[in-house]
């Protein structure tokens, strides 16, 4: 096994057939090799090898923490993938999905709320939509057909990925019967049930957990599971969330990312958490204890999201507390060698004329996106000059002179703007206002000075334009 | 022949069936190697047993101790001195036998009513437009064991306070509060250097945190005067490791030592910024764990800086009440702040402060990192609620 990091185009065209055949929709065989390395195409992708030599291909394009896939049709979901500890010594590749808790003890109504929430949760961000990416249905009742009638419920009303949960493997087997054809992973295999839930698992064609809370354990397990070919495996190694056990918490998910960096195979699986053992004990807390307890469930599900978590179990529905995580998801897992910045250039929002307000604002893809959602939303027919910052935020640039003078004149220029608009008025962000000054001076315009945040646009139109 | 070769003949069969066997003896002796075999069985039946080793590694130096504020003992009149940093490992990483100070919360105030949101300003009802009763509150009310006093005011485009006036005010926070403090500049390039050295010249002996010095200012000056006056500064540069070691070198050319200079990279809030900050953070805190003098430092996070996020402000009813997504919005940056290693934190909301502490306090010295034994966790699907 090699990371991916290391491996150049050249390396892995050894293992290809060199026949240059295009079947694999690359004109060569060194082109599928550079596909493979950027991911974008699988070794099985290639059909001229023989067993073997797929097996090999496969074998040395595997990452050190294998990506493991359950799902189906539209809603296939991958996990893991990863090849390093920090995302600058290359990048992070899949974003954990997030699962939505649902119990067979819940009310229907209840269910039914959870359900609504996953299909309709989307936040429009950075030009992405964020979204949940399934339910887990756990067996509560440890009744197995309460929970199949359970998971026929969701399975009838939601269409996208599950997770199936229960420690007993009838109630694995009741809920995957009527939910098989969706592949939903299966939660989990322990010391105890491992054989049982893996004939399931094979049945199904399905993705399992394995639960153990000792790391030598783990280790054993998955050699077993490991041993009898089945390497669908994703690892639950326990969550503690009170006192120090936050910290054993933290280092066993550090631990279990570095010994499969490093190699170690028994390891070399992606990792889960469920933050609903967060909830034991809490049904007859008050409706303020019940934030408290989500918002430190956000907490805890925010540091795991930071330390190397594959795959998330959520209970909380409380959209705010969901936010920040969907956030720092899509934060954490963005490639850091790629600049989030757009064009540096006059773009037109609405049907702008002669007369219509300039605006300029920094090229980073964030601001950007803000800004002109937030003049799409007003309604106002402008020109947004885009000036290059270097992909830096307003006031980022504004501390790191970014913005300047001359670089605002340039802008001014190149853009053509000048012939777009009758009037030399110039309103800029309002954390730049210490440019005010030398903005006038070198570009002849009239400085505006634009509110703190986008989102006041609008009211500062009505009073200033 | 032996029988291992015999093994390795036969390889992982489960039956073995010889043709045209003969056998001719006058006396047949058969010593059956037991062992062998059942271990030539065994071997295909169950895999062997996985002994879990940590991954432990040895980091070549260890991150610089800053002590913040002076008890007179030591010349000042602080109630308490505290010292961050001296990190061995990467932030509680115990399995690496990880040891450092534990991270502290400074408690920002202004020096002048800041446009604060609504849901944040009810927490500092009647002492927003008075600095010293604003420590005072913060200290008494909240505990705060830091105080930042932000010197915004003297910015020459907001009310371009005269250093005089500032260093007044200087005085009477050191009067009004005994915590160890922190003096912030506006962030103006031209008048932080003349602002800070007075300031250090005001608390000689105090060991405050001169905040912050930058490429872009007469940082020369700032670092005479932190010399001259005995106090510690931190370095900002917004996200860029290369920068940031360059400018802790110039400091140390000047004779600034690196117990004293604490590195703020710049602390961008969830969704805006904080991968950034993340990947900065932790590539200095690395680099200085493997033996890069300029980079083993402590760290400061500006953590307040997420209230800019529309997310934490806005109302929206759309994302829940902002009553708690403002809090949480803070305390999530800062607690990623702290996994990539802060050792100290500017921060704002008590809410916010509290939950941090909470964090620190269960991250940090744990009684137990073995933990054997069964835990409650996998009860969570049992849970009903």
């Amino acid at each position: 096994m090699f990371k991916m990091a290391r491996l150049t185009a050249l390396q892995l065209y050894k293992y290809l057939p060199a026949k240059n055949c295009g079947r694999c929709d690359e004109t060569t065989c060194m082109a599928f090799a550079i596909q493979l390395l950027d991911r974008k195409k699988k070794a099985s992708n290639c059909p001229e090898l023989t067993e073997e030599g797929l097996k090999k291909l496969i074998e040395v394009t595997t990452p050190p923490v294998r990506d493991i896939e359950f799902g189906a049709g539209e809603n296939v979901v991958t996990v893991g993938g990863e090849e390093v500890m920090y995302r600058h010594e290359l990048r992070f590749f899949n974003p954990p999905p997030i699962f939505i808790d649902v119990s067979d003890l819940m009310s229907e109504k209840e269910i039914r709320g959870r359900i609504s929430l996953v299909k309709e949760f989307e936040i429009d961000r950075v030009g992405m939509k964020l979204r949940l990416q399934g339910i887990s249905v756990r067996c509560a009742s440890d009744n197995p057909e309460k929970f199949r009638e359970t998971v026929r419920i969701v399975a009838r009303d939601f269409q996208g990925a599950l997770v199936l949960c229960s420690f007993n493997p009838d109630a694995l087997s009741a809920g995957a019967e009527v939910a098989g054809n969706k592949r939903p992973l299966l939660y989990a295999a322990n010391r105890d049930n491992w054989e049982r839930v893996l004939e399931i698992a094979r049945k199904y064609n399905t993705s399992l957990v394995v639960y153990s809370n000792n790391l030598d354990e783990l280790g054993t397990l998955v050699r077993e599971i490991s041993a009898r070919d089945f390497n669908n495996i994703i690892l639950d190694p326990g969550i503690e969330a009170e006192n120090s056990g936050l910290a054993r918490t933290l280092n066993k998910f550090v631990m279990l990312r570095k010994s499969a960096v490093n190699g170690v195979r028994a390891l070399g699986y992606p990792l889960m958490g469920s933050t609903v053992s967060l909830w034991m004990d809490s049904k007859e807390k008050s409706p303020d204890e019940k934030r408290k307890l989500a918002y430190y469930e956000s907490t805890v599900a925010g540091i795991l999201l930071d330390r190397f978590v594959g795959l998330l179990i959520l209970h909380s529905s409380e959209i705010w507390s969901i936010l920040p995580l969907v956030t720092l998801r899509q934060n954490i897992y963005t490639d850091p060698r790629v600049e989030p910045a757009v064009k540096a250039k006059v773009y037109e929002i609405g049907t702008p004329d002669e007369n219509s307000p300039v605006f300029i604002t920094t090229n980073f893809a964030l601001t950007y996106f803000s800004v002109s959602g937030d003049l799409e939303n007003a309604k106002i027919p402008c020109h947004l000059l885009v000036v290059d910052t270097e992909g830096l935020a307003a006031t980022v640039a504004v501390a790191a002179e970014k913005i300047t003078a001359s670089g605002v004149k340039k802008a001014l220029e190149e853009s053509g703007i000048e012939h777009k608009v009758k009037h030399r008025k110039l309103i800029i962000p309002g954390v730049a206002a210490r440019l005010k000054g030398s903005l006038e001076d070198a570009t002849g315009w009239d400085i505006i000075v634009g509110p703190q945040d986008s989102s006041q646009i609008s009211n500062f139109l009505k009073e200033n334009w | 022949m032996d029988l291992t070769e015999l093994e390795k003949l036969f390889g992982d069969a489960d039956e073995i069936e010889i043709e045209g066997f003969k056998l001719e003896a006058e006396e047949l002796d058969l010593t059956l190697m037991l062992q062998a075999i059942s271990q030539a069985v065994s071997s295909k039946l169950h895999t062997t047993p996985f002994k879990f080793t940590p991954p432990a590694e040895k980091y070549e130096s260890r991150i610089s101790e800053v002590v913040v504020g002076a008890t007179k003992a030591d010349g000042g009149t602080r109630n308490k001195s505290l010292k961050i940093g001296g990190e061995t490992a990467p932030p509680f990483y115990y399995f690496e036998d990880y040891q450092g100070h534990k991270p502290v919360i400074s408690h920002d105030v202004f020096d002048m009513p800041i446009s604060l949101p609504g849901h944040v300003k009810p927490y500092f009802e009647g002492v927003m437009d008075d600095p010293v009763k604003w420590a005072k509150l913060r200290v008494k009310k909240f505990n705060a064991e830091m105080i930042t006093l932000h010197l915004v005011s003297s910015d020459p485009m907001v009310k371009d306070t005269p250093i005089k006036e500032s260093c007044e005010l200087i005085e009477d926070i050191l009067q009004a509060v005994k915590v160890p403090l922190i003096i912030g500049g506006s962030g103006n390039p031209r008048k932080d250097p003349e602002l800070l050295s007075n300031a250090a010249r005001i608390c000689s002996g105090e060991r405050v945190i001169l905040s912050t010095v930058c490429p872009d200012m007469d940082y020369k000056r700032v670092a005479k005067a932190a010399i001259e006056h005995n106090h510690p500064l931190i370095t900002l540069i917004s996200m860029n490791p290369d920068e940031m070691r360059r400018l802790n070198k110039n400091l140390m050319k000047e004779g600034v030592t690196p117990e004293n200079i604490i590195m703020d990279l710049f602390t961008g809030g969830v969704g805006y910024g904080i991968e950034y900050t993340i990947s900065a953070m932790e590539r200095c805190r690395l680099s200085g764990l493997k033996g890069d003098k300029f980079l083993a430092l402590p760290m400061a996070s500006a953590t307040s800086n997420s209230w800019s996020a529309r997310e934490a402000w806005m109302t929206n009813d759309a994302w829940g009440p902002r009553e708690w997504r403002g809090p949480l919005w803070e305390s999530t940056t800062a607690v990623i702040a702290l996994l990539s290693g802060a050792d100290l934190f500017m921060m704002l909301h008590p809410l916010s402060i509290g939950i941090m502490e909470s964090v620190i306090e269960s991250l940090f010295n744990p009684k137990s990192l073995t933990g054997e034994g069964e835990i409650k966790y996998p009860g969570w699907i049992s849970v009903d609620v």
